[in-house]
């Protein structure tokens, strides 16, 4: 038998969970990305495309080292949203992503999931003053990323549509 | 959550499960028009996020595709084994060989093994592979491994044939599982040259 090479680590912050992606987010994760709000972060898609993706978040771990968590609130255990590392093909370098599903956003969740993720990927990913993508009219997120102490780099593309990079500040005492 | 994807080896091949390093042989047979029955030709990003959910469907479902190896060289011939993403009927048994492997039965050999692992250490009873109607290859390598066109059975979308395979029952101990190592054993022979066109 061959271990599958990276289990994904679980990180609890005072609301949240930050775990792997797993099956029974498939339905949430498929409505949003039905909807118009996903056309920042490259939807919207069906059924099909939308299991594909969720099932390659789990690759990417694999193949990355690194990659996106699934986001639980306390206590309910439900499935918010997602935050964590991308990279493939088309990336210039990894990116820090975030997403809240429809009724999580307005808590502070997507700043308390990013920073998490931030923090974990500088100190065990070697992952550090990492990019964000952010869609140009997506201001909800240009807002986030100033809170998160980035600051606009340039105007860039991906995956052929035009996006604004992001650049996050180098943490300290991560090495 | 922890997952252990197993290794089988056949008489020519090992299978392994999808690895980093194998995945510039997977990009660059799905970059090419050998991949059209198989959602491709793709570009690099859309290649690697298969690769990725090649994997994670392994940890999703608990089965997968396996790639297959040489036993002596190591290097990739292709890959083999279970497929069911969201929207599939039911479990497919798939495969795809790079083209420069092809015409040596290795998609046969993985094939058959990757068939009695289910069957045997998964407790499948049955198994269908959704082929191309225009990809007269796998629908060769279908018939080989004894499937048959299931007319009643639901297709993915409309445009694909159903190829159901024997079941366990039938298949033990029977002629055809007997005419599959036989063949098996004449392409493990280095005398031994196909004839006709060259098949997977």
């Amino acid at each position: 038998m061959m271990a599958m090479p990276l289990p994904i680590p679980v990180l609890e912050t005072e609301r949240l969970v930050l775990r792997g992606p797993q099956i029974e987010d498939l339905k949430p994760m498929s409505a949003f990305f039905e909807t118009e709000r996903s056309q920042y972060v490259g939807g919207p898609r069906d059924a099909m495309g939308t299991w594909q993706s969720m099932v390659a978040r789990i690759g990417h771990w694999s193949l990355n080292g690194y990659g996106l968590w699934h986001i639980e609130e306390k206590p309910s255990g439900a499935f918010i949203g997602w935050a964590g590392m991308i990279f493939a093909p088309a990336w210039d370098e990894p990116e820090l992503g975030w997403t809240l599903l429809e009724g999580a956003e307005g808590k502070g969740y997507a700043f308390e999931a990013a920073t998490t993720a931030r923090a974990y990927a500088a100190r065990h990913q070697k992952q550090n003053g990492v990019i964000s993508y952010i869609a140009p009219a997506n201001s909800r997120s240009q807002a986030l990323a100033q809170r998160l102490g980035a600051v606009f780099e340039r105007d860039g593309k991906l995956l052929g549509k035009p996006c604004q990079v992001w650049r996050h500040p180098v943490l300290e005492g991560t090495a | 959550m922890s997952l252990s994807i197993p290794v089988i080896e056949t008489r020519r091949l090992v299978l392994r499960g999808p690895e980093a390093e194998d995945y510039p042989d997977f990009k660059a047979t799905f970059a090419s028009y050998r991949s059209r029955f198989m959602g491709g030709p793709l570009n690099a990003y859309e290649a690697w996020m298969l690769y990725a959910a090649e994997i994670g469907h392994w940890q999703v479902n608990g089965f997968g595709m396996w790639m297959i190896h040489d036993k002596v060289t190591d290097e990739t011939y292709g890959m083999a084994g279970g497929w069911m993403p969201a929207g599939w009927p039911e479990r497919e048994i798939a495969w795809i060989i790079w083209p420069d492997a092809a015409g040596h039965g290795y998609a046969l050999e993985a094939t058959n093994a990757a068939r009695a692992y289910f069957y045997e250490s998964c407790g499948w009873e049955t198994a269908v592979s959704y082929i191309d109607p225009k990809n007269l290859d796998s629908i060769r390598l279908a018939e080989r491994l004894g499937a048959l066109k299931d007319r009643e059975a639901a297709t993915i979308d409309g445009n694909d044939a159903v190829y159901r395979h024997p079941s366990p029952g039938a298949l033990k101990g029977s002629q055809l599982a007997h005419g599959i190592e036989m063949e098996i054993s004449h392409y493990a022979d280095p005398l031994f040259k196909p004839k006709g066109w060259a098949i997977d």
